[in-house]
């Protein structure tokens, strides 16, 4: 069956922003601010088209309003429906650059950084200072 | 259906391309021997990792998932867990593991080889660290291990041919924690160039050493092996499920009958010797599948010990969060350091032997709301999400608590009749439970680990004991032993019932040690293949009708 995120919308941007609400401590939007129903989660999508169709089921489960307790209705669909909603709707979140900016997450660069080997040796004299820390044995009768 | 055409008849048939067959391969081709080895996957495909952008963490286990289960790739094969603490990972393709292993670079300590004599318990290896020690010295040179030698945790001559990674903030607060303790530490050891060596580039830190390297720096044999055994003439056969190891009427191997999965067609591969690669699940899965009027309980399988002796090192994680911000999510991912302060018996506890601590990276943002390490993520969504993502992100280490597995024949794999792979073969059910030794064990280090994320500084610490979903190392279900009565090969992986017929895989390990397997494993396989040149003259191959009728 073929799902099309435009029927999905309204649930998108309740379910989003129950697992992800603003905060203004941190200074954090929240999913639907950070623009995950029609931004984000689309590029999320795209990139796990394998996790899509569980996906869509898990929310076609869901009321197409928010309902009282939404953090309720989204765990009673079950650990692997909650871990894949809220997995997208995270993975989405975390697609956003500036969301990274504030979190300092330069995402997984290319570092090329030359040892301390001073530091090094230092710091491994201290350990072999305190001695072997292995078990020396005898070879047992079945050794060859 | 059966391809008829005549097959070329080769010196060795190895089943799997994982790092035991690919290091047999190389050695026993730079000898002039002829080698074919059959792998039930193909290359993989290293750009499906999104490595570099914001993508990685959302992509990382697509692909290249790690539980075979979850992945469902063509050349997988379903493994029931049901009965299971802990569920099977591996990668089934050239590489094997390798492709998906952390690279964190081990040799056992010399009372791994002696837990019988020492503790009186399980069993001593048929050889000892000292038989052990040249050959992997040798592998640890094709596998690029980088680090620091001199660890006192080893007899000197532990020496590491590629030098260290940078210490980082992160394994500054544990070296200066652990002096104060008085405990072991040492830089991480692992099979990733830091220098440009033997086919492998340096390694940038992109972290990504689980989930199929994309900058070419860790050793996995799909890059360290097998451009050089192609060169030598091994010829490769990719996507070949191998359904039997075949035996004539005189009891020795003639060759394998496998699938090509891709034709559907059905061969038969004639070799005068038969190594079998293909991991602690695979095979023993090959050899009960091999099962025949002369060995009904399955091929080599004499002792009964063919799938039995199961170990996967049961894993626990502690965490811990810390006030200031640091780099903890760029790699290498495996091990920036460990501790093997724990990993031998003690006399003052209530259980045998010991574990290995390994500090990894913590990942991205989006894995700071996951499972992994934290345990279950339920109480993370709402309004706790973003105070969860400022604690954890950039702000936390934790140890894997990796506990030396001891062996019980409870422990096993079989095969599940009901469930086959596509090609019909048999699927395999494992049957796992951690025993009290193993509980007590993780009880303990889990205690002590906590005390070193304490004095490192962390203000709140938790722990998860016996995660689920961390069998990396499959090991033991075909026992090497000196006594074919209670062991499936000898000391150099010749199975006792069939002397054409091999075992090169970390299923032929007697007890499990507390640490990574792969330096033992082909260091193995290679005193192993050593021990093939130097006998080839006085090899036994089968003479039997059905072998002369192949070529043999």
């Amino acid at each position: 069956m073929t799902y099309n995120i435009d029927d999905f919308q309204t649930r998108i941007a309740w379910v989003a922003d129950a697992l992800i609400p603003s905060d203004a401590k941190s200074g954090m939007p929240s999913a639907t601010e950070a623009g995950v129903p029609e931004r984000l989660l689309p590029r999320a999508l795209k990139e796990r088209d394998d996790l899509a169709p569980s996906f869509f089921r898990a929310l076609s489960r869901l009321p197409e309003t928010q309902p009282e307790d939404p953090m309720d209705a989204i765990c009673a669909l079950g650990a692997d429906d909650f871990h894949t909603i809220s997995f997208l709707i995270a993975g989405a979140y975390f697609l956003d650059e500036e969301i990274n900016r504030k979190l300092r997450y330069p995402g997984q660069e290319a570092l090329h950084e030359t040892p301390d080997y001073d530091e090094i040796m230092e710091t491994i004299e201290r350990v072999q200072s305190r001695g072997p820390v292995y078990v020396d044995v005898p070879d047992s009768p079945e050794s060859v | 259906m059966t391809n008829e055409s005549r097959p070329t008849v080769y010196d060795v048939v190895i089943v799997g391309a994982g790092p035991s067959g690919a290091v047999a391969a190389k050695r026993l081709a730079e000898e002039g021997m002829s080698v074919i080895c059959l792998e039930q996957g193909g290359y993989p495909d290293y750009t499906k990792l999104r490595h570099s952008g914001l993508e990685f963490e959302l992509t990382k286990q697509q692909y290249f998932a790690a539980n075979p289960n979850r992945r469902r790739a063509p050349a997988d094969y379903p493994i029931n867990v049901s009965d299971s603490d802990i569920e099977p990972l591996m990668w089934n393709g050239v590489g094997g593991s390798s492709v998906l292993y952390a690279a964190a670079w081990h040799r056992l300590k010399p009372s791994d080889f002696r837990v019988r004599t020492v503790d009186g318990i399980a069993d001593d290896w048929p050889l000892n660290y000292a038989e052990l020690e040249p050959f992997y010295a040798r592998v640890e040179n094709d596998f690029a291990v980088s680090g620091v030698g001199g660890d006192p945790a080893y007899p000197p001559g532990f020496d590491i041919p590629l030098p260290p990674f940078p210490l980082g903030a992160m394994e500054r607060k544990f070296a200066t924690a652990h002096d104060r303790l008085g405990w072991h530490w040492w830089p991480g050891s692992n099979s990733i160039a830091t220098v440009k060596h033997n086919g492998l580039l340096p390694c940038v830190r992109r972290g990504a050493c689980v989930w199929g390297c994309f900058d070419g720096a860790k050793a996995s044999v799909d890059r360290t092996h097998w451009p050089t055994c192609l060169k030598l003439g091994v010829k490769l056969v990719q996507n070949a499920r191998v359904l039997r190891v075949e035996t004539g009427s005189d009891g020795l191997a003639t060759g394998v009958t496998y699938v090509d999965r891709e034709t559907g067609l059905t061969h038969f591969q004639p070799g005068r010797i038969v190594i079998v690669s293909a991991n602690g699940l695979g095979t023993p899965r090959l050899l009960l599948n091999s099962a025949s009027n002369d060995h009904p309980n399955g091929l080599a399988n004499s002792s009964g010990l063919v799938g039995k002796r199961l170990m996967m090192h049961p894993y626990g994680t502690v965490s811990g969060l810390f006030d200031d911000f640091f780099e903890n999510w760029q790699g290498p991912y495996g091990q920036r350091a460990y501790s093997l302060e724990f990993a031998e018996t003690r006399k003052e506890t209530n259980f045998y032997r010991g574990a290995k601590w390994q500090l990894m990276g913590m990942g991205g943002p989006l894995a700071s709301v996951g499972t992994w390490p934290w345990g279950s993520n339920g109480d993370v969504w709402g309004e706790n999400f973003h105070a969860t993502v400022q604690k954890r992100f950039g702000r936390s280490a934790y140890w894997g608590i990796m506990a030396e597995d001891l062996p019980s024949e409870d422990n096993m794999v079989s095969l599940d009749p009901a469930v086959t792979d596509a090609e019909g073969m048999s699927a395999v059910k494992i049957t796992y439970k951690a025993s009290q030794n193993t509980m007590d064990l993780l009880d303990f280090n889990l205690a002590r680990a906590a005390e070193s994320m304490k004095e490192a500084g962390a203000y709140e610490v938790s722990g998860t004991p016996l995660m689920r979903e961390t069998g990396w190392h499959i090991l033991g279900t075909v026992r090497m032993g000196n006594d074919p009565r209670t062991s499936v090969v000898d000391s150099f992986g010749r199975s006792h019932d069939v002397s054409n017929l091999f075992i090169m895989d970390g299923s032929v390990m007697p007890t499990s040690g507390a640490v990574n397997p792969t330096g033992t494993v082909t260091a193995l396989a290679l005193r192993n293949s050593e021990a093939i040149i130097e006998n080839r003259r006085l090899q036994p191959v089968s003479t039997a009708a059905e072998a002369l009728k192949v070529g043999l």
